[in-house]
C-alpha cells in the first residue's frame, strides 16, 4: 500500500472502526510511513481534548430524591393502560348496550305483540296476519308505517262455546247500520254490555304476576278459555270499563321508553270506538281507545293519554297491546283482549249474520 | 462475610414483581454515570437533570416490558438517549459551531497520552474554556452521532452494545461514529505542535 492514509482511515484505525483486513493494511502502511505516523499522532492529540469532558459527575441527592418521588407519584403503566382500556371498553359497552337495548326492545315488543293473543285469539284466516308498526313523534300521528313485520299466526284449537258473552262486533255492526254516529254507538254498546255482563263472565287471562316471559306465554296458551273473575294484578292494570275487555299485564323490560307506536290508522268512516279505562294497584288510571272499522275489522288503538301509548294490534284479531307509562319510568305492556268467539267474530262485513 | 450486590437485571426483575425499592437501588447505582452521560449528550446540566428524571420515569413505565434476558445498562441508555433525542427535537436546539480559526490556550498537552494511549490525567485539568470549546464541538454533532460518540467513547460501551441501545445495526453505529470523528477532527482545536517540545523533559 503506497498511498498515504487519509484522516478518515487514520481515525477508523484508531477507533477500531474498520474491518480486520483494512486494519491490517493500514497498520502495515503506518509502520513504514513517517508522514502518516505524524498525522496520526496529531489526530490523537486533537482527540485527547475529549478527555476534558470526562469529568466525574456526582448526581445531587436532591435530584435522586426528586426522581424517586416523581416515579412514585406517577401512575403505573398498567393502571394507565387499564384506565384507557376501561374508558374504551366503557364507551364500547355503552354503544353496544344501546344497540342491544333498541334491538331487544324492537324484538321484545314484536314478540309480545305476536305471542300474547295466540292462546286466546281465534284466527280463521289462512293468510298471515300483518302487523304494521309505525314510529310516532310525540304529537303528530304518522300515517305511513315505518316498519312492517309479518307474523304467521298458528291455527288455534277449536274454541269453547261462549254463548253468554257479548258480541261487540256484531253489536257494533248492527248499530252502525242503524245509527252511523260512532260516539252514540259506543255509549249504547257500553250500556248494553254493562247490563248484560256479570263480573263472573269476564275473561281474564292474566299470567301469574311473577311469571317469567316464557311461563307467561305458556300460561296464556294453555288456558285460552279460562274464565276467571277479573281482579287487579299486583304488577299492573285491570280494566274498569267496558267489562268485555280483558287485560293481560306484562312488565316490560324497558324503562322510560318514550317511543310511541300506533297501529295503522283506520280510516273507515264507519269506525266504532270504545274507550277502555284501566286502573292499577296505585289507583292510577289510563284510558285507551279501541277502534273498530266495520269494513275491515281492523282494530286500532289511539293515544288519548300521554301515559298510554299504542303498541300494536293485530288487524285480524280483537286484541291489542298497549304500553303503559304510569310514572314515565317503568313501562308495562298490557294486552287488551276483546272476547269474541267464533260465532260472533266476523272478519268481513259481508259475513256478519 | 462479603455480600454480593444484586445485578441490575435482578433488581429490574424485582421491580417488575412489585419490589419498589429495587428501582431506588438502580437510580442510585446509575445516578452519577447516567447524569454524566446526559450532560455530555445534551451539553447542559439543567437539561440533563430533567432528562435524568424523564429517563427513570420511562424506566418505571416500561418496566413491565423489560426483558430479563436483556442487559439493563444498554436498555437504560437507550431510554435516556431517546428521551434526549425527543427533547432535542421538541426544542429544535440550534447547533453550536466552533471556529477552526480560534487558537487554544492549552497549557497542558496530552503528551503522556501519546506515549501509552491511556487517558491522561492532565487532560482533566485543561481550562474551563477549552472544556467548553470541546463540549460545544460535541454538541454540534447530530443527535445520532453524538449519542454514539458519548456511549462508546465516554461510557465505554462496545459498538454492539451501542447498536442495541440505539436500536440500529452495528454497521450503522460504526458509520455514525466515523462521521462523528470526521466532524470533530474538523472542529476540535489543533494541538500546538511546539508545546510538546516545551513540556517534554
Amino acid at each position: 500500500m503506497n498511498q498515504h492514509l487519509n484522516n478518515t482511515q487514520l481515525l477508523d484505525l484508531q477507533f477500531d472502526l474498520c474491518s480486520e483486513s483494512q486494519s491490517q493494511r493500514f497498520r502495515e502502511h503506518l509502520a513504514g510511513c513517517a508522514e502518516c505516523q505524524a498525522r496520526a499522532a496529531q489526530l490523537e492529540r486533537k482527540f485527547a481534548a475529549l478527555e476534558s469532558l470526562r469529568q466525574p459527575v456526582e448526581a445531587p441527592e436532591r435530584l435522586i430524591a426528586d426522581t424517586l418521588r416523581a416515579v412514585r407519584l406517577d401512575t403505573p403503566a398498567s393502571a394507565r393502560h387499564a384506565a384507557w382500556w376501561g374508558w374504551a371498553a366503557g364507551l364500547a359497552a355503552v354503544a353496544m348496550l344501546t344497540i342491544v337495548t333498541v334491538t331487544t326492545r324492537e324484538s321484545l315488543e314484536m314478540t309480545q305483540v305476536a305471542s300474547a293473543p295466540k292462546g286466546i285469539m281465534r284466527d280463521r284466516t289462512d293468510r298471515p296476519a300483518q302487523i304494521e308498526i309505525g314510529f310516532l313523534d310525540e304529537a303528530p300521528v304518522k300515517e305511513e308505517p315505518v316498519h312492517v313485520a309479518e307474523i304467521e299466526l298458528p291455527q288455534p284449537p277449536a274454541p269453547e262455546p261462549a254463548p253468554e258473552l257479548p258480541n261487540p262486533m256484531e253489536f257494533a255492526e248492527t248499530q252502525a247500520q242503524s245509527e252511523p254516529t260512532p260516539h252514540a254507538e259506543e255509549q249504547v254498546l257500553l250500556a248494553k254490555v254493562a247490563k248484560r255482563m256479570a263480573p263472573a263472565d269476564m275473561v281474564f287471562s292474566a299470567a301469574p304476576p311473577n311469571a317469567s316471559g316464557a311461563a307467561r306465554d305458556q300460561a296464556q296458551i294453555s288456558q285460552p278459555a279460562a274464565r276467571q273473575v277479573a281482579k287487579p294484578s299486583a304488577l299492573g292494570w285491570t280494566v274498569i270499563s267496558p267489562p268485555f275487555v280483558a287485560i293481560q299485564v306484562m312488565p316490560a323490560l324497558v324503562d322510560g321508553d318514550k317511543l310511541q307506536r300506533k297501529m295503522k290508522k283506520d280510516t273507515s268512516a264507519q269506525a266504532h270506538q270504545w274507550n277502555v279505562s284501566l286502573s292499577n294497584a296505585a289507583n292510577e288510571t289510563a284510558t285507551v281507545t279501541l277502534q273498530q272499522g266495520l269494513a275491515t275489522t281492523n282494530w286500532t288503538l289511539s293515544v288519548i293519554d300521554e301515559s298510554v301509548t299504542t303498541h300494536a294490534a293485530d288487524p285480524f284479531t280483537p286484541a291489542m297491546t298497549v304500553q303503559l307509562l304510569p310514572h314515565g319510568m317503568k313501562m308495562f305492556v298490557c294486552t287488551l283482549i276483546v272476547e269474541a268467539d267464533e260465532a260472533t267474530r266476523q272478519p268481513e262485513k259481508g259475513a256478519v249474520p | 462475610m462479603k455480600t454480593t450486590e444484586p445485578t441490575d437485571e435482578t433488581l429490574m426483575m424485582a421491580y417488575q414483581h412489585g419490589e419498589k425499592n429495587a428501582l431506588d437501588a438502580l437510580v442510585r447505582r446509575y445516578a452519577d454515570q447516567l447524569l454524566g452521560y446526559l450532560i455530555r449528550l445534551c451539553g447542559n446540566r439543567q437539561q440533563a437533570e430533567d432528562l435524568f428524571q424523564e429517563t427513570f420515569l420511562r424506566v418505571h413505565r416500561k418496566a413491565a416490558r423489560y426483558d430479563s434476558q436483556q442487559r439493563f445498562k444498554p436498555w437504560l441508555y437507550s431510554i435516556a438517549t431517546h428521551a434526549s433525542i425527543d427533547v432535542a427535537r421538541r426544542r429544535r436546539a440550534q447547533p453550536q459551531t466552533v471556529s477552526l480559526d480560534e487558537s487554544t490556550d492549552d497549557a497542558h498537552p496530552m503528551t503522556d497520552r501519546l506515549s501509552d494511549g491511556r487517558p491522561d490525567p492532565a487532560a482533566a485539568a485543561v481550562s474551563a474554556d477549552q472544556r467548553e470549546h470541546v463540549r460545544a464541538a460535541v454538541s454540534s454533532l447530530p443527535p445520532g452521532q453524538r449519542a454514539t460518540l458519548v456511549m462508546t467513547y465516554f461510557e465505554g460501551m462496545t459498538y454492539v452494545e451501542a447498536a442495541k441501545a440505539l436500536g440500529c445495526s452495528l454497521g450503522t453505529v460504526k458509520k455514525q461514529m466515523s462521521r462523528a470523528l470526521q466532524s470533530l477532527a474538523r472542529v476540535l482545536p489543533e494541538p500546538p505542535s511546539s508545546i510538546r517540545q516545551e513540556v517534554l523533559p
